[in-house]
């Protein structure tokens, strides 16, 4: 298998929680959204230089992302050197390492803005980084070791003017090799010492210990901007004890979930906040929100330079803040804007998790009651791996609860747990769990798979028959009008329905599609029809309304046997047949 | 040196491989999805991984190419190879705001020290089947204007 669509990538992209579905979701308002600049007008303000050197360093980034580098040239000379190292450590950086290209790349936009700025900007960046970066590229020979070299690995050698050092570029990268042939090419010309003393430096020095230090160096500064480490970022989706929160905002425990759903009550709280805050305050909420979605980072696995996926971090904060939220007011919008103001973003997310986990856990328990292996999911996810757990939902589930309610579960269980939307073109589009609404239909979800279980077991306490013929039978208890129950049919029950009018079996029979599709939820109706596409119960069902259907019409009713009550008298005598 | 592997890709592996990628993007794919095509022989692996929604009006075929027999590849490991490099572009794409794009006709890329080529072009197949239409005098100008609604 190809090493980087592996089922162990797969299981990353399940840990990350950000990814591995489909979903929707959009920050209506503003200040919602992470904070960007018109940085090309601010190049006409008369201190251009000192308004772009005070912007924030992630909000200078996105905006040089957002606008586009190749737009934002006049803007590179005037960014500070801070900024600069800043901008390095969040996008030249990937899974921990050092990502020597992007360098070379941010060098390469410098020198296209400022010729001399490709040497400037590497001159300033701290030394360790200068070494790290030459280090694995160039070979660095002395005038006397040259004079021991074979003539064709001398040839392959560049020399310094008067053959004071001779080195060699190290890569078949037509990038790398380019980047160094112009950046020696303008420090030389710059400060010939300097060049000189930087490649024989790295030429000698060991391999990645540089980069290892740097690495130190970049965590401890990522950490001042909100980018903690895994197990902090870990820490954070925990849940937390919320009587002290209930206690302070008048909430109560046992209040209902609301039914309205669909609307986001975050939606109409930045609209109120929008209203009655001044800008300060508004500023204020987003940039602790975009702390946060740094935050949230390590455990997403996001790297801080993936715009894309750091806006996703935020509308999944801002949403479930939107249900910590709707759930400390009791939907009061005025106070859930006091909550709002008062309260850390980071403790409103604990808030959200929590709530949800308790759904979950109870979830999963009852889960556990009728497929013993659910709990290998629940200790992953009580360890928050989820990538294993949904890796074993995948497995599991599919054969019990077919694909579509597989995937709903496994939204469920997400690092971000999610709910379904709608469909489009056969996929499922999932939405996050922003209000008292979405989290009632994460409770459905869970109670849709119980329901199913419940039915499945329904052959588990008597041995007599098996499953194929109780739930026939509860399927023949519908047609006749009753309920879809685990019960046996009398004599009387099953000779009615032997003689019901085709009509009256067709009618029947669509009311128990009716029926079951009501009580199993609305994926059923898309299982049974699309049955030929599923392996687990939902096609069983089908099958056994197709073979009801064929013993009608074919007359083979000796086939009901096990539908129709044993007296108890036969039963004994059958046990002891047995025995 | 270990014996070269002379196995092809089996549906089963494509089909499962275009399952991981569908999920690796899939929070970026809106309504488009992918779907993978590989061909080889004992020299060379061909490599189509198309990224397109139900209507075709986004089609995105992104076509690889690798000579396997001189670079000692077997065309499994070549189609592989190429799938991977395919996956690091997607992923640079959606990343990238969907602003990085191949060149529209084969170009030499470089990737775990083998040699191979790229090529990608957008495509709005959509109103490519309905200009048609409209040049064959099948459809009117209304009836295009209804249909792109």
């Amino acid at each position: 298998m190809a090493s980087r669509l592996s089922e162990e990538s797969l299981v990353r992209v399940y840990d990350g929680g950000l990814q591995a579905f489909r979903w929707e979701a959009h920050l209506p308002a503003q200040a919602m959204r992470a904070e960007t600049v018109d940085l090309i007008s601010m190049l006409s303000l008369d201190k251009a230089k000192e308004s772009i050197q005070s912007l924030a360093p992630q909000v200078l980034y996105r905006s040089l992302m957002t606008q586009g580098l190749s737009d934002c040239l006049d803007v590179l000379p005037l960014i500070s050197q801070e900024q600069f190292v800043a901008i390095l450590d969040y996008d030249a950086w990937a899974d921990g390492e050092l990502q020597h290209r992007k360098v070379f790349q941010w060098l390469q936009q410098f020198r296209e803005a400022e010729r001399e700025q490709i040497y400037t900007r590497f001159r300033d960046l701290e030394e360790e980084l200068q070494i790290a970066l030459v280090g694995p590229f160039i070979r660095a020979v002395d005038p006397e070791d040259f004079e021991q070299l074979p003539d064709e690995e001398q040839d392959r050698l560049e020399s310094f003017p008067g053959g004071a050092l001779y080195y060699e570029v190290k890569s078949e990268d037509p990038e790398i090799k380019q980047f160094f042939a112009d950046f020696l090419d303008v420090t030389m010309g710059e400060n010939m010492e300097y060049a000189m003393s930087v490649l024989a430096h790295a030429g000698f020095m060991p391999p990645n210990e540089q980069e290892a230090l740097m690495a130190q160096f970049r965590n401890a500064r990522m950490e001042d901007d909100g980018f903690v480490s895994y197990e902090e970022s870990l820490a954070i989706f925990s849940p937390i004890p919320l009587e002290a929160l209930e206690k302070k905002w008048g909430s109560h425990e046992n209040k209902t979930l609301s039914t309205s759903g669909k609307t986001s009550f975050m939606q109409s709280i930045m609209s109120l906040a929008m209203e009655s805050w001044d800008q300060g305050t508004l500023n204020e909420v987003r940039s602790r929100h975009a702390y946060l979605a740094n935050a949230l980072c390590s455990a997403s696995r996001v790297e801080p330079g993936d715009l894309e996926s750091l806006d996703k971090a935020l509308e999944q904060a801002w949403s479930l803040n939107g249900l910590a939220l709707e759930w400390l007011s009791s939907g009061d919008q005025h106070k859930a804007l006091d909550i709002l103001k008062e309260e850390h973003p980071k403790t409103l997310f604990q808030t959200a998790c929590t709530l949800i986990e308790k759904l979950r856990h109870k979830g999963l328990k009852q889960l556990e009651r009728f497929l013993p292996e659910v709990k290998e999911i629940r200790i992953h996810l009580e360890l928050q791996k989820f990538g294993l757990a949904q890796k074993s939902m995948d497995k599991m589930f599919i054969n019990v609860f077919g694909p579509e309610l597989t995937e709903r579960l496994k939204a469920v269980f997400s690092r971000y747990p999610m709910v379904k939307a709608n469909v489009q073109e056969g996929k499922i589009i999932f939405r996050p769990i922003d209000s008292l609404g979405a989290l009632n239909e994460l409770q459905d979800c869970l109670e849709t798979a119980l329901m199913k279980l419940q039915l499945c077991s329904l052959s588990q306490a008597e041995d007599l028959t098996g499953l194929d013929a109780h739930i026939q039978r509860s399927m023949v208890s519908v047609q006749l009008g009753g309920h879809f129950i685990n019960r046996f049919l009398t004599q009387k029950q099953v000779d009615t329905w032997k003689n019901l009018s085709s009509e009256a079996y067709i009618t029947a029979t669509e009311k128990l599609y009716t029926g079951l599709d009501t009580m199993l939820a609305s994926d059923l109706r898309w299982a049974l029809t699309e049955a030929r596409r599923t392996d687990g119960l939902m096609t069983a069902l089908s099958e056994l309304v197709a073979e009801l259907t064929f013993i009608k019409e074919q007359g083979h009713f000796d086939a009901l046997f096990n539908l129709i009550e044993v007296p108890d008298n036969q039963e004994e005598e059958s046990y002891a047949r047995d025995e | 040196m270990p014996a070269m592997n002379n196995q092809k890709l089996a549906s089963s592996e494509i089909a499962e491989l275009t399952h991981i990628l569908d999920r690796k993007h899939a929070a970026s794919l809106g309504d488009r999805f992918f779907s993978v095509k590989v061909e080889s022989d004992e020299s060379k692996a061909f490599v189509t991984v198309i990224l397109r929604n139900a209507q075709e009006s986004f089609y995105y075929p992104v076509e690889g190419r690798i000579s396997c027999k001189s670079q000692e590849l077997s065309p499994k490991d070549g189609a592989l190879l190429l799938l991977d490099f395919i996956d690091v572009y997607f992923e640079e794409f959606f990343h990238d705001r969907q602003d990085t794009w191949l060149p529209i006709d084969w170009a030499g890329f470089n990737f775990e020290g083998f040699e191979f080529e790229l090529k990608g072009q957008v495509l709005n197949k959509r109103t490519e089947e309905l200009a048609d239409l409209f040049l064959d005098g099948k459809i009117n100008k209304e009836e295009i204007i209804s249909a792109l609604k």
